[in-house]
């Protein structure tokens, strides 16, 4: 006979549970529209991308699974060492390049200058612009016959130069031009983080008689390293995603395809070539990349970023 | 005293030239922008045209349908952005006040969904466009960018930040939940939710490999895929006076709302960074 | 009461007939024409379903080349195909899945007249030697020159007619244009560089398929032969390197002597320059050779009617009477012989001489049936020619590589 007490306790988990569950209906149908576009945007295009890499397919004609094949054409494949070897280029030259000119120029501005607003303007204008346009002003800018670039260098004896339409210059151009663009975001993020550096600590360092260069490598560069980790972070994803300007200012992939990067591949093998198979391949690739070289990034540097 | 004054001389200096190089190209694009065929190739150029041929703004207008890709772009990144704070601000809710089997998993990957690189999504959902006849159609600008996990994860963290007491009122007011989110929870959430509009817009806004893919008629392209084709059409060769014009067509409206809303725009961009 | 009946019974028939009389079939029609010949082909709609009843025709611009393939294969896979078209490479999206209803019709009782056709084209149209679309603006390269330059630089204002004439002028006008220390002139420039390749190989006796399509010959002797006259004009300074895209704009500039383009480009230069130019066949070599370039009016899967009426309206297209309108008006090539001798393609050349050379260049068409690796073909010619005049490789290497990588390519598909 289960007396009045173990009762109560069953009622009362039942009543508990009953509530959870009620919980968890409210919960879900909040949560309901973002997940969906969630899983149908997201989720399950990735679980597609996968399932698609083991398959040949031209949209048209039926598919036609083919496993590891094309991972193994890609691997064998001229374009695909051209695409690696140029997205590494720009990487390596865009990101440093943007990072010590941004970080430079935020560091002035942080010595209590006027027009400081004005100035961090005039920097981050070029940010707002759309790529699209900004990528046409360079192509005339850039242009080998009336170029203002050329114009300009000829007054110091260079040039001309035939910047986008040279094999050996064109991406450089477009790394250039990428640079100017971007490195107003960076000014407005460093110079963020400079201001928010407690001034007091520079005020004992000084008492303590620290020379400027000391504090700036003991005190600024320290304090700024969460801002430089986020930088660096958000650099090199975002650089190894870069198509838009290449596809306005060298369509096809450049002169001897110098400007043809991974992710300028996966379009073209996709929506030129139609083969959807080896492009989804390719994606997922570059994905996996990206993601080790995060996880790398965090293994490494994250125990250097000096959190407060 | 000397010395500081020099410094400050020098750093003026250096940030004016790097300054120069940075509004150099605007000027050289309003330039061209204004000048005939011809004088365009005058050599040596120069910085202002004999006449200002604004009607260059003008032939722009007419051989490309611009008002068109306005159009457009406004219709998508409106409904988008709006989507993005109201499935955001339901999903964010959840995830800060309520209580429920599995909330912090999903969580977990809502956030997941942040390392997966555009690329990796774009064929799939191509051809999944294709296959529901959406290609072409407002549809899939729209529909595939209703919710992001940056907007869910911004909200939350700001919601997590509003104090409990004022939800525990409104229960002993018997107010239902989604009442009390759009009576309450969302006014107080204005610089919050301003962020992620801002963020959904522009991103919305500037968006280029999606819909240049998914879009194949000129009458539904975005202002940067029109511009885009706007620059092929010409040959990308010596009309460069209308393609300045067309460049700075497009740039405006952004550049405008930049300079009336800088601070607010400059602000939300180093708050994002400063979180880490 | 039986009035009322025998009222309502003669308004429900009278309606009947009104409607069976109003009933007309529409059809959906996407055309990959711009500029001026969009417009042309806009009014023929036009006129088309203003004189009959029973088709309307609604046409939709659907962009270029380029773009309109994309939205075709789109709509292969979507299911949500036109009922007929202007059609880039139509074969490769008719042909290639199993759709020859061009090839029926043109069996059928309202088939065409194809002897007044020139066998070159309907070869342009077929797909595994079936026809699957019909010939309609198609165009060839042509020679645009500048006869003001001409003079100037003391030569006679009349184009070569051979490679070495062609190479003798162009280093005359070099060595001019050096001396008068002339900024940006460049001799010879080409737009669609594969197009002209293809060309000039033909011109040397070379070929670039086999019969039966399966293999690429450009790696043979008379092929390489061609490449390498192609690079001798970089090495000479008398056409730049990589910058083929701007061949016409610089010629319209004035400062380009020789431009090889499509004849479908005569009508915006002759708008646009302020020179005196004329046009002219390519020279040849050991002959004179030229292929065709083009779009091509396509019929897709539909109801039989709606089939009918798209092929009333191709039929319409290709009557001789506006073929003629539409060369005059356009400036594409007449797809029918006795067009060519009619009045108002006679007026057109005494009205606009720089019109003779392409319509004369007729003759020397050699035309490819499209098969499925046209357009790898076309863009292995593109980075051919880009690796040659960079001198990254040697002619007979990039020759090679293209004909490996045309052989992987029909590997992959067959």
């Amino acid at each position: 006979m289960q007396d009045a007490y173990t009762l109560e306790a069953k009622a009362k988990r039942r009543r508990a549970r009953k509530k959870a569950v009620q919980r968890a209906l409210v919960g879900y149908t909040f949560l309901t529209p973002a997940s969906a576009i969630m899983i149908f945007f997201i989720f399950i295009p990735v679980a597609m991308a996968f399932y698609l890499s083991l398959f040949e397919w031209d949209l048209i004609n039926p598919m036609r699974f083919v496993g590891l094949k094309n991972y193994a054409r890609i691997f064998k494949s001229q374009d695909f060492f051209i695409a690696v070897r140029n997205t590494f280029y720009f990487v390596g030259v865009q990101l440093p390049l943007d990072f010590c000119i941004s970080l430079g120029v935020a560091l002035l501005l942080n010595q209590k200058i006027r027009g400081l607003s004005f100035y961090r303007t005039v920097f981050f204008t070029p940010v707002v612009t759309a790529t699209v346009a900004v990528s046409a002003v360079w192509m005339w800018l850039y242009d080998p016959f009336d170029g203002l670039l050329n114009y300009l260098l000829s007054f110091v004896g260079l040039g001309p130069y035939r910047w986008l339409n040279d094999p050996k210059m064109a991406m450089l151009s477009v790394i250039i031009m990428s640079v100017w663009k971007g490195l107003g975001y960076n000014v407005v993020l460093f110079l963020a983080g400079l201001q928010n550096i407690d001034p007091s600590l520079y005020e004992a360092a000084a008492i303590d008689g620290a020379t400027p260069r000391q504090q700036f490598w003991y005190i600024t560069l320290p304090q700024l390293s969460p801002t430089m980790y986020f930088v660096l972070i958000m650099g090199v994803i975002n650089s190894f995603k870069v198509f838009t300007q290449i596809d306005v200012m060298t369509p096809g992939g450049g002169p001897l395809k110098s400007t043809l990067v991974i992710v300028y591949l996966i379009y073209q093998q996709a929506f030129n070539s139609f083969r959807f198979g080896e492009a989804s391949a390719l994606s997922v690739l570059l994905s996996l990349f990206i993601l080790l070289l995060t996880l790398l990034q965090r293994l490494f540097l994250e125990k250097r970023v000096h959190y407060n | 005293m000397r010395r500081t004054l020099v410094k400050k001389l020098i750093i003026h200096l250096v940030l004016l030239t790097l300054g120069a190089a940075m509004v150099l190209p605007f000027l050289w694009m309003v330039s061209t922008s204004l000048k005939g065929y011809h004088e365009v190739f005058r050599y040596p150029p120069r910085w202002i045209p004999d006449e200002p041929q604004w009607r260059n703004y003008l032939e722009v207008w007419k051989l490309a349908p611009f008002g068109r890709f306005y159009v457009n772009s406004t219709i998508v990144a409106v409904i988008t952005t709006a989507g993005q704070v109201l499935t955001g601000v339901l999903a964010a809710y959840a995830f800060a006040r309520m209580e429920f089997a599995g909330r912090d998993q999903i969580f977990m990957l809502f956030l997941a969904t942040l390392m997966v690189p555009t690329q990796v999504t774009l064929i799939p959902t191509y051809i999944v466009m294709s296959r529901m006849g959406w290609i072409d159609s407002y549809k899939s600008l729209i529909v595939p960018f209703l919710a992001t996990a940056f907007s869910v994860f911004l909200l939350r963290q700001f919601f997590l930040t509003i104090p409990k007491e004022l939800e525990e009122a409104s229960i002993m007011d018997g107010c239902s939940k989604l009442r009390f989110i759009f009576a309450v929870i969302m006014p107080l959430s204005k610089p919050a939710i301003s962020s992620v509009a801002l963020f959904g817009f522009l991103g919305s806004w500037n968006s280029y490999l999606w819909p240049l893919i998914v879009i194949n008629s000129n009458q539904m392209r975005t202002l940067p895929i029109g511009l885009r084709y706007f620059v092929s059409q010409q040959g990308g060769g010596s009309e460069w006076h209308y393609l300045m014009a067309a460049s700075l067509i497009v740039m405006l409206p952004v550049l405008i709302v930049f300079f009336l809303a800088q601070k607010q725009f400059i602000e939300g961009i180093a708050k994002s960074g400063i979180k880490g | 009461m039986k009035k009322a009946a025998v009222l309502v019974l003669a308004l429900a028939l009278l309606l009947a007939g009104v409607s069976t009389a109003l009933a007309k079939t529409t059809i959906t029609f996407w055309y990959s024409l711009g500029g001026n010949a969009g417009r042309v082909f806009q009014e023929m709609v036009a006129e088309f379903n203003a004189s009959q009843d029973e088709i309307f025709v609604d046409a939709v611009y659907t962009g270029g080349y380029g773009e309109t393939a994309q939205k075709v294969t789109a709509s292969l896979a979507a299911n949500t195909l036109p009922d007929g078209g202007v059609i880039p490479a139509a074969p490769l999206f008719t042909g290639r899945v199993g759709n020859y209803l061009i090839d029926e019709y043109l069996r059928g009782p309202k088939g065409l007249d194809m002897d007044d056709f020139y066998e070159e084209f309907w070869n342009y149209n077929k797909y595994d030697g079936c026809i699957a679309s019909l010939p309609f603006n198609n165009s060839t390269p042509v020679l645009f020159y500048n006869k003001d330059i001409l003079r100037q630089a003391g030569l006679e204002p009349k184009a070569p007619e051979t490679w070495d004439e062609l190479v003798e002028m162009a280093i005359h006008l070099r060595d001019w244009a050096a001396q008068e220390r002339l900024r940006n002139f460049v001799p010879i420039n080409m737009r669609n560089q594969d197009w002209m390749l293809k060309g000039f190989i033909l011109q040397n006796g070379g070929q670039l398929m086999n019969e039966d399509y399966s293999a690429a010959l450009i790696n043979e002797p008379e092929a390489v032969e061609a490449i390498e006259f192609w690079v001798s004009l970089v090495d000479q300074g008398l056409m730049p390197a990589g910058l083929h895209d701007r061949a016409r704009d610089h010629f319209i500039a004035g400062n380009q002597a020789f431009l090889f383009d499509s004849t479908a480009g005569i009508g915006t230069i002759a708008q646009t320059v302020e020179f005196d130019f004329d046009t002219a066949m390519l020279p040849g070599n050991k002959q004179r050779a030229v292929t065709l370039g083009g779009a091509a009016l396509t019929m897709f899967p539909s109801t039989p009617e709606r089939q009918d009426a798209t092929w009333e309206f191709l039929t319409w297209l290709l009557q001789p009477e506006n073929v003629a309108k539409w060369t005059v008006q356009t400036g594409y090539v007449p797809v029918r012989k006795s067009v060519l001798e009619s009045p108002e393609i006679q007026q057109l050349f005494e009205e606009q001489p720089y019109y003779r050379a392409a319509f004369e260049q007729l003759e020397y068409v050699v035309s490819m049936e499209h098969f499925w690796e046209l357009g790898a073909l076309d863009e292995y010619l593109v980075n051919l020619i880009s690796q040659v005049e960079y001198e990254a490789q040697t002619p007979q290497e990039a020759a090679d590589e293209l004909v490996r990588l045309m052989a992987e390519e029909i590997e992959r598909n067959r």
